[in-house]
Protein backbone atom coordinates (compact mmCIF):
# COMPACT_ATOMS: atom_id res chain seq x y z
CA UNK A 1 0.00 0.00 0.00
CA UNK A 2 1.13 3.70 -1.05
CA UNK A 3 2.37 5.22 2.34
CA UNK A 4 2.32 8.98 1.73
CA UNK A 5 0.56 11.15 -1.70
CA UNK A 6 3.42 11.75 -4.07
CA UNK A 7 4.13 15.39 -4.61
CA UNK A 8 2.56 16.97 -7.90
CA UNK A 9 6.42 18.17 -8.69
CA UNK A 10 7.37 14.27 -8.19
CA UNK A 11 5.28 13.08 -10.86
CA UNK A 12 6.16 16.08 -13.07
CA UNK A 13 10.12 15.30 -12.88
CA UNK A 14 9.10 11.49 -13.02
CA UNK A 15 7.12 12.87 -16.40
CA UNK A 16 9.80 14.76 -17.82
CA UNK A 17 12.04 12.16 -17.39
CA UNK A 18 9.96 9.69 -19.03
CA UNK A 19 9.71 11.48 -21.72
CA UNK A 20 13.38 11.99 -22.18
CA UNK A 21 13.37 8.18 -22.28
CA UNK A 22 10.21 8.00 -24.65
CA UNK A 23 12.11 10.76 -26.85
CA UNK A 24 15.04 8.99 -27.08
CA UNK A 25 14.05 5.59 -27.21
CA UNK A 26 10.60 5.24 -29.26
CA UNK A 27 10.78 8.41 -31.22
CA UNK A 28 14.32 7.81 -31.80
CA UNK A 29 15.04 12.00 -31.58
CA UNK A 30 18.45 13.26 -30.56
CA UNK A 31 17.34 17.03 -30.61
CA UNK A 32 14.44 18.13 -28.57
CA UNK A 33 13.35 20.73 -25.75
CA UNK A 34 11.37 20.08 -22.59
CA UNK A 35 10.54 23.28 -20.75
CA UNK A 36 8.07 24.19 -17.78
CA UNK A 37 5.42 26.63 -19.12
CA UNK A 38 2.60 27.75 -16.77
CA UNK A 39 -0.62 27.06 -19.48
CA UNK A 40 -1.57 24.58 -21.93
CA UNK A 41 -0.46 26.44 -25.70
CA UNK A 42 -4.59 27.20 -27.22
CA UNK A 43 -2.93 25.82 -30.23
CA UNK A 44 -3.63 22.06 -28.64
CA UNK A 45 -6.74 21.18 -29.79
CA UNK A 46 -6.36 17.14 -29.15
CA UNK A 47 -4.33 14.56 -27.69
CA UNK A 48 -3.37 11.11 -25.88
CA UNK A 49 -4.10 10.69 -21.77
CA UNK A 50 -3.61 8.03 -19.83
CA UNK A 51 -5.09 7.51 -16.17
CA UNK A 52 -2.44 6.26 -13.28
CA UNK A 53 -3.85 5.77 -9.83
CA UNK A 54 -2.52 4.99 -6.76
CA UNK A 55 -4.95 4.65 -3.60
CA UNK A 56 -4.42 7.78 -2.58
CA UNK A 57 -4.55 9.88 -5.63
CA UNK A 58 -5.39 10.25 -9.23
CA UNK A 59 -2.67 11.37 -12.05
CA UNK A 60 -4.09 12.07 -15.00
CA UNK A 61 -1.18 12.43 -17.99
CA UNK A 62 -1.84 13.97 -21.40
CA UNK A 63 0.11 14.65 -24.60
CA UNK A 64 -2.24 17.72 -25.40
CA UNK A 65 -0.93 18.96 -29.17
CA UNK A 66 -2.74 19.48 -32.48
CA UNK A 67 -3.11 17.00 -35.44
CA UNK A 68 0.16 18.27 -37.40
CA UNK A 69 1.89 17.23 -34.33
CA UNK A 70 0.18 14.14 -34.09
CA UNK A 71 1.03 13.29 -37.42
CA UNK A 72 4.76 13.91 -37.12
CA UNK A 73 4.81 12.40 -33.81
CA UNK A 74 3.50 9.08 -35.19
CA UNK A 75 5.33 8.83 -38.48
CA UNK A 76 8.17 9.16 -36.10
CA UNK A 77 7.07 5.93 -33.51
CA UNK A 78 6.48 4.06 -36.76
CA UNK A 79 9.75 4.97 -38.11
CA UNK A 80 8.22 6.35 -41.54
CA UNK A 81 10.37 7.43 -44.56
CA UNK A 82 10.10 10.99 -46.12
CA UNK A 83 8.41 9.30 -48.83
CA UNK A 84 5.60 7.27 -47.27
CA UNK A 85 2.50 8.95 -47.02
CA UNK A 86 0.72 9.24 -43.36
CA UNK A 87 -0.68 6.92 -41.87
CA UNK A 88 -4.57 7.18 -41.57
CA UNK A 89 -6.05 9.17 -38.56
CA UNK A 90 -7.34 6.11 -36.41
CA UNK A 91 -3.82 4.99 -36.52
CA UNK A 92 -2.21 8.30 -35.79
CA UNK A 93 -4.79 8.34 -33.21
CA UNK A 94 -3.69 4.90 -31.95
CA UNK A 95 0.03 6.04 -32.06
CA UNK A 96 -0.73 9.10 -29.90
CA UNK A 97 -2.48 6.70 -26.84
CA UNK A 98 0.39 4.15 -27.46
CA UNK A 99 2.95 7.30 -26.93
CA UNK A 100 0.88 7.96 -23.70
CA UNK A 101 0.88 4.46 -22.76
CA UNK A 102 5.39 4.12 -22.71
CA UNK A 103 4.89 6.97 -21.19
CA UNK A 104 3.13 6.17 -18.22
CA UNK A 105 4.79 3.14 -17.95
CA UNK A 106 8.10 5.13 -17.97
CA UNK A 107 7.12 7.34 -15.21
CA UNK A 108 5.28 4.06 -12.91
CA UNK A 109 8.76 2.47 -13.57
CA UNK A 110 10.64 5.44 -12.04
CA UNK A 111 8.38 6.61 -9.01
CA UNK A 112 8.11 2.89 -8.34
CA UNK A 113 11.81 1.77 -8.38
CA UNK A 114 12.33 5.75 -6.30
CA UNK A 115 10.29 4.67 -3.54
CA UNK A 116 9.56 1.38 -2.06
CA UNK A 117 5.91 0.22 -1.26
CA UNK A 118 4.32 2.23 -4.18
CA UNK A 119 1.62 0.50 -5.99
CA UNK A 120 0.48 2.57 -9.39
CA UNK A 121 -1.99 1.28 -10.93
CA UNK A 122 -1.96 2.46 -15.18
CA UNK A 123 -5.58 3.03 -17.30
CA UNK A 124 -5.74 2.48 -20.81
CA UNK A 125 -4.73 5.51 -23.03
CA UNK A 126 -7.14 7.47 -24.96
CA UNK A 127 -7.47 9.83 -27.84
CA UNK A 128 -9.62 12.97 -27.58
CA UNK A 129 -10.13 15.82 -29.92
CA UNK A 130 -10.49 18.63 -27.86
CA UNK A 131 -9.13 19.06 -24.51
CA UNK A 132 -9.16 17.90 -20.88
CA UNK A 133 -9.51 20.95 -18.49
CA UNK A 134 -8.48 20.67 -15.07
CA UNK A 135 -11.86 20.23 -12.45
CA UNK A 136 -11.59 21.99 -9.07
CA UNK A 137 -9.30 20.44 -6.28
CA UNK A 138 -7.20 18.97 -8.92
CA UNK A 139 -3.72 20.53 -9.65
CA UNK A 140 -1.68 20.47 -12.70
CA UNK A 141 1.39 21.20 -14.36
CA UNK A 142 2.39 21.42 -17.85
CA UNK A 143 5.78 20.51 -19.83
CA UNK A 144 6.55 21.63 -23.39
CA UNK A 145 8.31 19.40 -25.68
CA UNK A 146 9.41 20.55 -28.79
CA UNK A 147 11.71 18.81 -32.05
CA UNK A 148 10.99 19.00 -35.57
CA UNK A 149 8.39 21.02 -35.77
CA UNK A 150 5.99 19.25 -33.27
CA UNK A 151 4.99 21.28 -30.29
CA UNK A 152 3.33 19.31 -27.40
CA UNK A 153 1.97 19.83 -24.26
CA UNK A 154 2.56 17.38 -21.41
CA UNK A 155 -0.34 17.70 -19.12
CA UNK A 156 0.48 16.46 -15.42
CA UNK A 157 -3.04 16.85 -13.41
CA UNK A 158 -3.36 15.28 -10.33
CA UNK A 159 -5.49 15.16 -7.38
CA UNK A 160 -5.20 13.13 -3.99
CA UNK A 161 -8.14 11.27 -2.81
CA UNK A 162 -9.71 13.64 -0.51
CA UNK A 163 -10.78 11.26 2.77
CA UNK A 164 -7.22 10.06 2.08
CA UNK A 165 -5.04 13.19 1.83
CA UNK A 166 -1.71 13.08 4.17
CA UNK A 167 1.18 15.50 3.71
CA UNK A 168 3.74 14.82 1.23
CA UNK B 1 8.98 -20.19 -36.00
CA UNK B 2 5.64 -19.20 -35.69
CA UNK B 3 5.01 -16.44 -33.13
CA UNK B 4 1.30 -14.44 -31.86
CA UNK B 5 1.36 -11.05 -31.00
CA UNK B 6 -1.11 -9.61 -28.73
CA UNK B 7 -1.58 -5.78 -28.21
CA UNK B 8 -4.61 -3.77 -28.36
CA UNK B 9 -2.65 -1.07 -30.28
CA UNK B 10 -2.64 -2.07 -34.12
CA UNK B 11 0.13 -0.02 -34.05
CA UNK B 12 2.12 -1.27 -31.41
CA UNK B 13 1.87 -4.54 -33.21
CA UNK B 14 3.61 -3.55 -36.54
CA UNK B 15 6.08 -1.68 -34.52
CA UNK B 16 6.45 -5.34 -32.58
CA UNK B 17 6.29 -7.28 -36.09
CA UNK B 18 9.14 -4.59 -37.53
CA UNK B 19 11.22 -5.22 -34.17
CA UNK B 20 11.49 -8.76 -34.84
CA UNK B 21 12.93 -8.06 -37.94
CA UNK B 22 15.22 -5.74 -36.68
CA UNK B 23 16.43 -8.43 -33.77
CA UNK B 24 17.06 -10.72 -37.15
CA UNK B 25 14.19 -12.81 -36.92
CA UNK B 26 13.39 -13.07 -40.87
CA UNK B 27 11.75 -16.08 -40.97
CA UNK B 28 8.67 -15.42 -39.14
CA UNK B 29 5.25 -16.60 -39.01
CA UNK B 30 3.33 -14.04 -37.11
CA UNK B 31 -0.37 -13.82 -35.88
CA UNK B 32 -1.71 -11.17 -34.53
CA UNK B 33 -4.34 -10.71 -31.67
CA UNK B 34 -6.07 -7.62 -30.20
CA UNK B 35 -7.09 -8.76 -26.66
CA UNK B 36 -6.12 -11.68 -24.29
CA UNK B 37 -9.43 -13.42 -25.31
CA UNK B 38 -8.82 -13.50 -29.11
CA UNK B 39 -5.15 -14.54 -28.15
CA UNK B 40 -6.02 -17.47 -26.81
CA UNK B 41 -8.10 -18.57 -29.68
CA UNK B 42 -5.49 -17.73 -32.00
CA UNK B 43 -3.03 -19.88 -29.53
CA UNK B 44 -5.63 -22.41 -29.62
CA UNK B 45 -5.41 -22.37 -33.65
CA UNK B 46 -1.66 -22.08 -34.09
CA UNK B 47 -0.10 -23.57 -31.77
CA UNK B 48 2.74 -20.99 -31.52
CA UNK B 49 6.64 -21.62 -30.69
CA UNK B 50 6.27 -17.71 -28.85
CA UNK B 51 3.89 -15.30 -27.42
CA UNK B 52 4.55 -11.97 -27.28
CA UNK B 53 2.19 -10.28 -25.45
CA UNK B 54 1.44 -7.04 -23.62
CA UNK B 55 0.02 -6.85 -19.95
CA UNK B 56 -2.48 -3.96 -20.01
CA UNK B 57 -5.04 -4.61 -22.43
CA UNK B 58 -9.21 -4.63 -22.11
CA UNK B 59 -11.41 -7.53 -21.69
CA UNK B 60 -8.53 -9.40 -20.72
CA UNK B 61 -4.76 -8.77 -19.88
CA UNK B 62 -2.10 -10.25 -20.56
CA UNK B 63 -1.10 -11.49 -17.04
CA UNK B 64 -5.06 -13.42 -16.87
CA UNK B 65 -3.82 -15.27 -20.40
CA UNK B 66 -1.03 -16.66 -19.19
CA UNK B 67 -2.86 -17.70 -15.93
CA UNK B 68 -5.28 -19.21 -18.23
CA UNK B 69 -2.99 -21.19 -20.49
CA UNK B 70 -0.91 -22.82 -17.83
CA UNK B 71 -4.38 -23.84 -15.64
CA UNK B 72 -5.41 -25.38 -19.47
CA UNK B 73 -1.50 -26.44 -18.97
CA UNK B 74 -0.19 -24.75 -22.04
CA UNK B 75 3.50 -24.39 -21.38
CA UNK B 76 4.00 -22.33 -24.75
CA UNK B 77 7.22 -19.75 -24.43
CA UNK B 78 5.85 -16.63 -23.28
CA UNK B 79 7.32 -13.08 -23.14
CA UNK B 80 5.67 -9.65 -21.78
CA UNK B 81 6.29 -6.79 -24.05
CA UNK B 82 5.01 -3.94 -21.77
CA UNK B 83 5.20 -0.34 -20.64
CA UNK B 84 5.50 -1.64 -17.64
CA UNK B 85 9.25 -2.79 -16.48
CA UNK B 86 9.28 -2.25 -12.58
CA UNK B 87 10.65 -4.78 -10.51
CA UNK B 88 7.43 -6.05 -9.10
CA UNK B 89 6.02 -6.43 -12.73
CA UNK B 90 9.07 -8.51 -13.47
CA UNK B 91 8.48 -10.62 -10.59
CA UNK B 92 4.91 -11.03 -11.00
CA UNK B 93 5.99 -12.38 -14.71
CA UNK B 94 8.35 -14.88 -14.03
CA UNK B 95 5.60 -16.12 -10.95
CA UNK B 96 3.45 -16.60 -13.58
CA UNK B 97 5.78 -18.76 -16.08
CA UNK B 98 6.48 -15.52 -18.49
CA UNK B 99 10.42 -16.17 -19.71
CA UNK B 100 10.80 -12.54 -19.68
CA UNK B 101 9.21 -8.96 -19.74
CA UNK B 102 10.40 -6.49 -22.48
CA UNK B 103 9.82 -2.72 -21.43
CA UNK B 104 8.61 -0.37 -23.92
CA UNK B 105 10.47 1.29 -25.40
CA UNK B 106 12.77 -1.02 -26.65
CA UNK B 107 15.52 -2.08 -28.85
CA UNK B 108 15.87 -5.09 -31.52
CA UNK B 109 19.26 -6.07 -29.00
CA UNK B 110 16.31 -6.53 -26.26
CA UNK B 111 14.20 -9.38 -28.51
CA UNK B 112 17.32 -10.87 -29.68
CA UNK B 113 18.48 -11.45 -26.25
CA UNK B 114 15.38 -12.29 -24.31
CA UNK B 115 14.07 -14.09 -27.69
CA UNK B 116 17.37 -16.51 -27.92
CA UNK B 117 17.10 -17.13 -24.40
CA UNK B 118 13.72 -18.17 -24.18
CA UNK B 119 13.84 -20.28 -27.10
CA UNK B 120 16.92 -22.42 -26.01
CA UNK B 121 15.49 -23.13 -22.62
Amino acid sequence: MTSRVISLEEWAVATCGSMEDVATGALGLADFKISTVHQLSTDADCGGYIPLLTDLESVQIGLATDLESCRKLSRLLLVLDDDEPDPPLAEVRDAIGEIANVMAGAIKTRICNAREGVDIQLGLPFFVHGRIAPVAGLADAVLRFEAEGITCDIHVMHRPHRDKRRAA
Amino acid sequence: MKVTIIDDSKVMRAIVKRTLRQAGFNDVDVMEACDGEEGLQVIAESNPDLVLCDWNMPKMTGMELLERLRAEGNRVRFGFVTSEGSEEMRARAREAGAAFLIAKPFKPEDFRESIDKAMAA
